[in-house]
């Protein structure tokens, strides 16, 4: 007994003594190891043949990865050790919350009203209402009550496809999936007869930008949604479905389709049918010349803000004296990095849009500094890159009330403004606690 | 252990000058409460707003309310949380950010509802419709299954589990 403590005290110098021919690999897990682990003296006789009986101790298959490092056929088991064990820092890390109220037998057969329940439910948070709902069958019933499911927020998170659709498929209205990673290879089309069971998608307002999820899956997600108000698909692939798909929510305020890939080969058309449109966003689209011409033909006309930044060499005068005949109420406009624009199209943009407060028109090199002393009514220009600084502190003196180069992000049909920090277009999703 | 029902706040011997409503528990016992107190309680403003009861005198004449549903023991705290709260605003449904009591007044609640082991009250509440004592026990409620696991909420809701496994399964 007192020899199998002293060697266990010494658990690496034993194994490197016992070692024949040292291996750095097997020294580095040794190292790992020793903090929980002690070495044993061997419970069982020394193997007798390789087909021995197979033992249900958990150090079997640490034993059997470990290299025979000893040229003796000896067997050692590895079991933790208590002390240090539990004096490791953070190693109830990733334990379970618990509570530490006194638990009261409250509800000993006793039966609450629904009602009841649903008021308890609804103080709770998405993980410990899904708890409750595990339960039982009873309480997963009430859980799945709609007003539970309306604003649901999956930002940075990664979630499986078909818990995704069966989220959609609970009534949820607001859902913010910003940054959020969607699995797939598990898909399960019976979420979708699901869907399909419960009727169209609810869904007012959606949050997809920097969302990684495949074209086929966003189709699956907004099928059928007819009542939308605000969407983001900030970074996501459009394809022709969804283009089809959006077309049908005429109720759309809201449209961020910045940075998205596949719209030039959509039908742009579906633009028009927005007829209460107040926010726009189709910065750097990478649309070419015919489809812009698409875009400012069909372009919703009650628009209040419009991006169409990042057009590089595509958006040309014609395009622009389209945009001041169908927008008549254009209050922000950015045109930034759209080098083809000429002094006598921002002269008729000025002239026209007499409700315009912000325009940006950063990197616009087409324009002739002097124009932008003719701003006069514009409350804040942004013109990044055209002028030098000698030229900024000029209009400054001749422009008094307007506000030059403070704003270089542009937040137009963005969901999640600045001074908002989890809601989108002013809904809240995030739960009490 | 019951309390001791005469000497209660709610006791039947009350002063008589006070406009007192008086109610019968599911055991018999007679309580009373004041007007302002008791109209707290959605079911009482409704009956005396059937029975055409409005003035002081009616009320004091009115026969006592009879409660089937509510033990002795539960209305005990039910008249105490009313008799509490009769000078305080009305209580907003919607608008939870103008429910927002003083200090004292949550330490009070919470002592209150700590100390408590009636399950009762809550349906209690419930039955009499007093909105306040009611989202407080909720919230109590949920405070204490917050961040508990399935296994735990089963043990204490005595909840038996009945999916099948393959249910529990889909679940996970």
């Amino acid at each position: 007994m007192s020899a199998r403590g002293r060697r266990s005290r010494n658990a690496l110098a034993d194994i490197t003594t016992t070692m024949e021919q040292p291996d750095e690999h097997i020294k580095e897990r040794v190292e790992a190891l020793e903090r929980f682990y002690v070495y044993r003296e061997p419970v069982d006789s020394p193997r007798q043949s390789s087909s021995r009986k197979r033992h249900a101790d958990p150090a079997d298959f640490l034993r059997e990865d470990t290299p025979n490092c000893s040229g003796d056929d000896e067997d050692y088991i590895l079991r933790p050790d208590k002390v240090s064990f539990y004096r490791t820092p953070g190693i109830y890390k990733f334990r379970r919350r618990t509570s530490t109220e006194p638990q009261i037998d409250y509800f000993a057969h006793y039966n609450l009203p629904d009602d009841c329940l649903l008021k308890i439910f609804s103080n709770f948070n998405k993980r410990d209402l899904v708890t409750a709902m595990k339960t039982c069958r009873r309480f997963y019933n009430i859980g799945e009550s709609k007003d539970f499911w309306e604003a649901i927020d999956l930002s940075n998170k990664t979630v499986r496809l078909s818990d995704l659709l069966s989220i959609v498929a609970r009534g949820c209205k607001v859902l913010r999936m910003s940054g959020t990673n969607v699995l797939e290879d598990e898909f399960d089309p019976a979420g979708v007869e699901k869907c399909e069971y419960y009727g169209r998608p609810r869904l007012t307002h959606a949050d997809f930008s920097r969302a990684i999820i495949s074209s086929a899956a966003l189709e699956w997600v907004l099928n059928g949604a007819t009542k939308l108000q605000a969407i983001a698909l900030e970074n996501c692939e459009v394809t022709p479905t969804i283009c089809r798909i959006l077309h049908n929510n005429a109720n759309l305020q809201f449209l961020d389709l910045s940075m998205s890939r596949g719209l030039p080969e959509c039908d742009l058309r579906f633009l028009s049918a927005f007829k209460r449109m107040h926010e726009l966003n189709l910065s750097w689209c990478a649309l070419d010349v015919e489809n812009l011409h698409e875009v400012v033909s069909n372009i919703p006309t009650k628009l209040s803000r419009l991006s169409l930044a990042g057009q590089k060499d595509s958006l040309v005068d014609q395009h622009i004296e389209t945009l001041v005949q169908r927008c008549v109420n254009l209050m922000v406009l950015d045109l930034s990095e759209s080098c083809d624009i000429s002094r006598e199209a921002f002269t008729l943009l000025l002239r026209e849009l007499q409700t315009l407060t912000t325009l940006s028109m950063a990197r616009c090199f087409g324009v002739h500094p002097m124009a932008y002393l003719n701003c006069i009514n514009i409350r804040q220009l942004n013109i990044f890159g055209c002028v030098a600084e000698g030229g900024e502190e000029a209009l400054r003196n001749r422009l008094p009330n307007t506000a030059i180069n403070v704003t270089p992000y542009c937040d137009i049909a963005r969901p999640t403004p600045p001074p908002s920090y989890t809601s989108i277009w002013g809904m809240r999703v995030k739960d009490l606690y | 252990m019951a309390p001791n029902f005469e000497e209660a706040p709610g006791s039947s011997k009350r002063l008589k000058e006070e406009i007192l409503y008086r109610f019968h528990s599911k055991e018999g016992h007679e309580f009373t409460m004041e007007k302002a107190a008791a109209e707290l309680s959605g079911v009482v403003k409704q009956i005396s707003q059937d029975l055409g009861i409005d003035d002081d005198e009616s009320i004091r004449n009115m026969k006592p309310i009879p409660l089937i549903n509510v033990s002795s023991e539960a209305f005990h705290y039910v008249v105490k949380w009313c008799e509490q709260h009769k000078t305080m605003p009305p209580w907003e449904q919607d608008k939870w950010w103008l429910n927002e009591r003083d200090e004292e007044m949550k330490k009070w609640e919470n002592e209150f509802l700590g100390g408590l082991t009636s399950e009762q009250l809550f349906d209690a509440a419930n039955y009499m419709d007093i909105k306040c004592l009611l989202d407080k026990c909720a919230e109590t409620v949920a405070g204490m299954i917050k961040g508990k696991s399935v296994e735990e909420i089963r043990e204490i809701w005595e909840l038996e589990n009945d999916f099948t496994p393959e249910e529990e399964e889909a679940m996970k």
